[in-house]
């Protein structure tokens, strides 16, 4: 821009009219009753004010006041020209011209004496009132905010408005940006074809508007027509202070307000009892137009306070956590007694027993889901709280990113919720923080200078999918395999896929540099990160790509405590896995394992499947006595196998920690208490079908 | 799409600064530095916008105005002028030759783009 500031034109422009000036002040005195002459200076004297207010050339400007009036008078014959004007006028040339260009040496003394001398011509001609420094009314006089009230607005335009190059649209668009806004159009006054004049403006308009922005700034709106138009603005609901109850003023009441029938009017026709809207126009008193946009107010209104209403008493009812947690436990022991109960009834086979026992299971069942939900809550906090997150890190940093946000809707635990916080803190973190690259080398690297992050959630089956990406620097197989050698995690040379080794960023011990240095790569901490999520039986993994950016994707279980699961068996052992995992089940005959060698692939419609013996697994020694069975589960859209000896059915569970003998099996996520007091295991379907892939891959290398 | 708006004003550095702010606005700008010359613009550049000082030589801005108005074309042409705040009175002169709107200057560039979407949208 600094080959063209306005102010090196100002100063050149005002330059050249001063030697205009100059010249014209010379003729005027050879004719001093050229009224052209006159008018040329008086405009030059003009511009050089009216620009160097514009430019900041305050002093120029007001000083250049004194002289414009001078000549404002002489033009109009108000003042004769003479010497002594000639002369301070030349002199005042010259003042404006050193201002310009060197304001430090501008002489104080001179200017002052120069105005006093303008001022004393001046004094002689009667209106003259001196102009005194007046501030400037502030240029952008920003609307105070106020209690948020509801107005009628209304606005009959003068029948020529359009002749004056006004624009109703833009008016109405300007109207309602103020607030929330109904604008009704009433075309009453519409003559006859024969009558109309299309250049003329017969509609008038009634405006309900909720704003902040106070009265002002709805008058403000219509400046330039307010002229030409009838503007009414009254204030029919007063946000919170008055009208309180969801009700809004009667129909007759709202057309006497607005002028449109009066108190007799009304009264007759209240006594006819019926619809007064509907009389009021079969009386001939208003038209039907007038009574639409009253009606329309009167919704308008009835339906803002009902929902200010609602708002305000709500419908909901706050619950302290540890209630809701007392309530969770008690519904699980309620679960394990039922099934302790279903079990009995079972056994014993009596049919009103049985009965009981199953309407008992549905409303336990149902009572559970409530209780549940009761719990679930969007996401929606957790996301917002994160845009300041982002907003402050990037400044700090310097670097300028953007946050988008999907599923926020999505619902979760409370209590899973909460843990998830800090996960998700560290995980945005380091995509501000080593993700994004600074604009300017995304700018070398074609992209966009603005970095993205985007934090989303979506519901998968029985789980929640919580995705962090962003679209900066991605992960590096090369030396995350380095460092992965370095630290003894992978073996040297080994091959390993790009998933596993990007995954290896979770792996304790893979990065510790983070308080040493603060220069930290993207794994710095992930490791706890995953744990907290393994802690709420979550899973946590990253994809990193080239022109993809890098996405952490968490999958977290819906709820923590109670599920429907499949109750399996080995040997004397009992497990479960979550109901909602299950696709199929299978007898495990000769004909599945028909193309697999060593009855690890099962052939299951043609697709192979790859799958996991629970008795290996367990180190069950002895063998099961007939066919076993084959559950598969479904999880990240690939299908595995699970061979147990028996399927013993469908059960509610509650899910309890395990001990700390097992927190080393990695197969199994929790513990459970069974309807008969025994203990089952519950798998995580995850882990196993890891295992069988990872077997798969062995094997097929092999 | 196509906006276009004539500034006349005997300010070069006056017409520059509108210029600037409404090309901003993505308005095509026609320039001219009096009335005389603004009517001649007007009839070659069809502008949907016209913005005019009031003191200028050959036609003052009233005049113009007047004229302006007076061709069909330009019946409903929003026509903002510029007045200072010691002249009150031509703000009126303004109105009754058929101005839109007025800004009173010294005005930002802000002020200028407010106006132009109020008699514009």
């Amino acid at each position: 821009m600094e080959i063209s500031d306005p102010r090196d034109y100002y100063i050149e422009e005002a330059s050249e009219l001063l030697s205009e000036i100059e010249a014209r002040i010379v003729d005027l005195e050879k004719s001093p009753e050229d009224y052209e002459l006159l008018n040329t200076v008086f405009r030059a004297l003009h511009t050089i004010k009216g620009s160097g207010s514009m430019f900041g050339y305050d002093e120029i400007a007001s000083f250049t006041h004194e002289v414009e009036t001078v000549f404002d008078y002489l033009r109009d014959g108000k003042l004769l020209i003479n010497k002594k004007i000639i002369d301070s006028t030349l002199m005042a040339c010259d003042h404006i011209s050193v201002l310009l260009k060197n304001p430090q040496n501008a002489d104080k003394e001179l200017q002052e004496k120069l105005v006093a001398s303008f001022r004393e011509l001046m004094s002689k001609v009667q209106e003259y009132a001196p102009h005194t420094a007046e501030p400037t009314p502030p240029l952008a006089e920003k609307t105070q905010e106020e209690p948020r009230k509801t107005y009628r607005i209304e606005f009959k335009p003068g029948r020529e408005i359009f002749l004056r190059g006004i624009k109703i649209l833009p008016l109405l668009n300007e109207l309602s940006d103020l607030g929330e806004a109904l604008i009704i159009a009433n075309s009453d006054e519409l003559p006859n074809l024969e009558d109309l004049n299309p250049e003329h403006c017969y509609t008038t308009w009634t405006a309900i508007l909720t704003t902040s922005s106070g009265i002002n700034a709805i008058k403000d709106v219509f400046i330039f027509v307010e002229d030409y138009s009838r503007i009414k603005i009254d204030v029919i609901d007063e946000g919170d202070v008055l009208g309180t109850e969801d009700d809004y003023k009667k129909i007759g009441e709202i057309l006497s307000e607005r002028g449109y029938m009066n108190v007799e009017e009304i009264n007759k026709i209240i006594s006819k009892k019926k619809l007064f809207g509907e009389m009021a126009v079969e009386q001939g008193i208003v038209t039907p137009d007038k009574v639409e946009s009253a009606l329309a107010e009167q919704k308008y209104v009835r339906e803002m306070r009902k929902r200010r209403n609602e708002v305000q008493t709500g419908s909901t009812i706050r619950v302290k956590n540890e209630k809701l947690d007392y309530l969770v436990d008690l519904v699980g022991e309620l679960v394990t007694l039922q099934a302790r109960l279903s079990g009995y009834a079972n056994k014993d086979g009596e049919a009103e027993l049985l009965n009981i026992s199953e309407t008992l299971e549905g409303l336990t069942s149902e009572l559970r889901e409530t209780t549940m939900s009761i719990r679930m809550v969007p996401l929606t906090e957790t996301f917002r709280s994160f845009f300041r997150l982002v907003r402050d890190l990037s400044h700090e940093l310097g670097k300028n990113v953007e946050l988008v946000t999907y599923g926020a809707e999505t619902e979760l635990d409370k209590n899973v919720i909460d843990m998830l916080k800090d996960p998700l803190v560290h995980i945005i973190r380091n995509s501000v923080d080593h993700g994004i690259e600074h604009s300017k080398d995304r700018a070398a690297l074609g992209k966009p200078e603005k970095g993205t992050i985007t934090q989303g959630a979506a519901y998968s089956g029985a789980n929640v999918l919580i995705e962090i990406s962003d679209d900066g620097r991605v992960l590096d197989p090369e030396k995350i395999r380095k460092k992965g050698e370095e630290k003894g995690l992978i073996k040297s040379g080994s091959e390993i896929g790009e998933h596993e080794l990007f995954n290896l960023i979770f792996e304790p011990g893979f990065s510790t540099s983070e308080k040493a240095t603060g220069i930290s790569g993207r794994g710095v901490g992930m490791d706890v990160v995953r744990k907290n999520i393994e802690r709420l039986r979550g899973t946590v993994e990253v994809a990193s790509e080239k022109n993809r950016g890098t996405t952490i994707t968490i999958r977290l279980p819906l709820t923590l405590s109670i599920i429907d699961g499949l109750l399996l068996e080995v040997g004397d052992g009992k497990y479960i896995v979550n109901l909602s995992d299950v696709v199929e089940c299978f007898e495990l005959t000769g004909d599945l394992l028909g193309i697999s060698d060593n009855n690890s692939i099962a052939n299951i419609r043609g697709e192979a499947v790859p799958f996991i013996n629970l008795r290996t697994l367990f180190s069950q020694q002895d063998a099961s006595e007939g066919n076993m069975q084959l559950v598969v589960v479904n999880t990240e859209d690939q299908k595995t196998g699970i061979a147990v000896d028996r399927v013993l059915g469908q059960t509610q569970i509650v899910i309890k920690p395990l001990s700390i003998a097992f927190r080393n099996v990695e197969e199994v996520s929790g513990s459970t208490i069974l309807g008969d007091g025994s203990i089952a295991l519950i798998l995580d379907v995850n882990k196993i079908t890891q295992k069988a892939r990872e077997e798969k891959t062995s094997r097929i290398a092999k | 799409m196509g906006k276009k708006a004539l500034i006349v004003d005997d300010s070069a550095s006056m017409r520059q600064m509108i210029n600037f702010t409404l090309d901003e606005e993505g308005w095509e700008v026609a320039e001219a530095s009096n009335g005389k010359e603004g009517l001649d613009q007007l009839h070659l550049t069809h502008p949907q916008l016209v913005i005019t000082d009031i003191h200028m030589p050959e036609m003052n801005g009233i005049e113009f105005i007047k004229n302006v108005r007076t061709a069909s074309e330009f019946k409903f042409t929003p026509i903002i002028v510029l007045t200072t705040e010691s002249e009150k009175s031509m703000q009126e002169k303004g109105k009754e030759a058929g101005a839109t709107a007025w800004i009173v200057k010294p005005f930002t560039p802000e002020k200028l783009k407010e106006v132009v979407k109020k008699v514009c949208g």
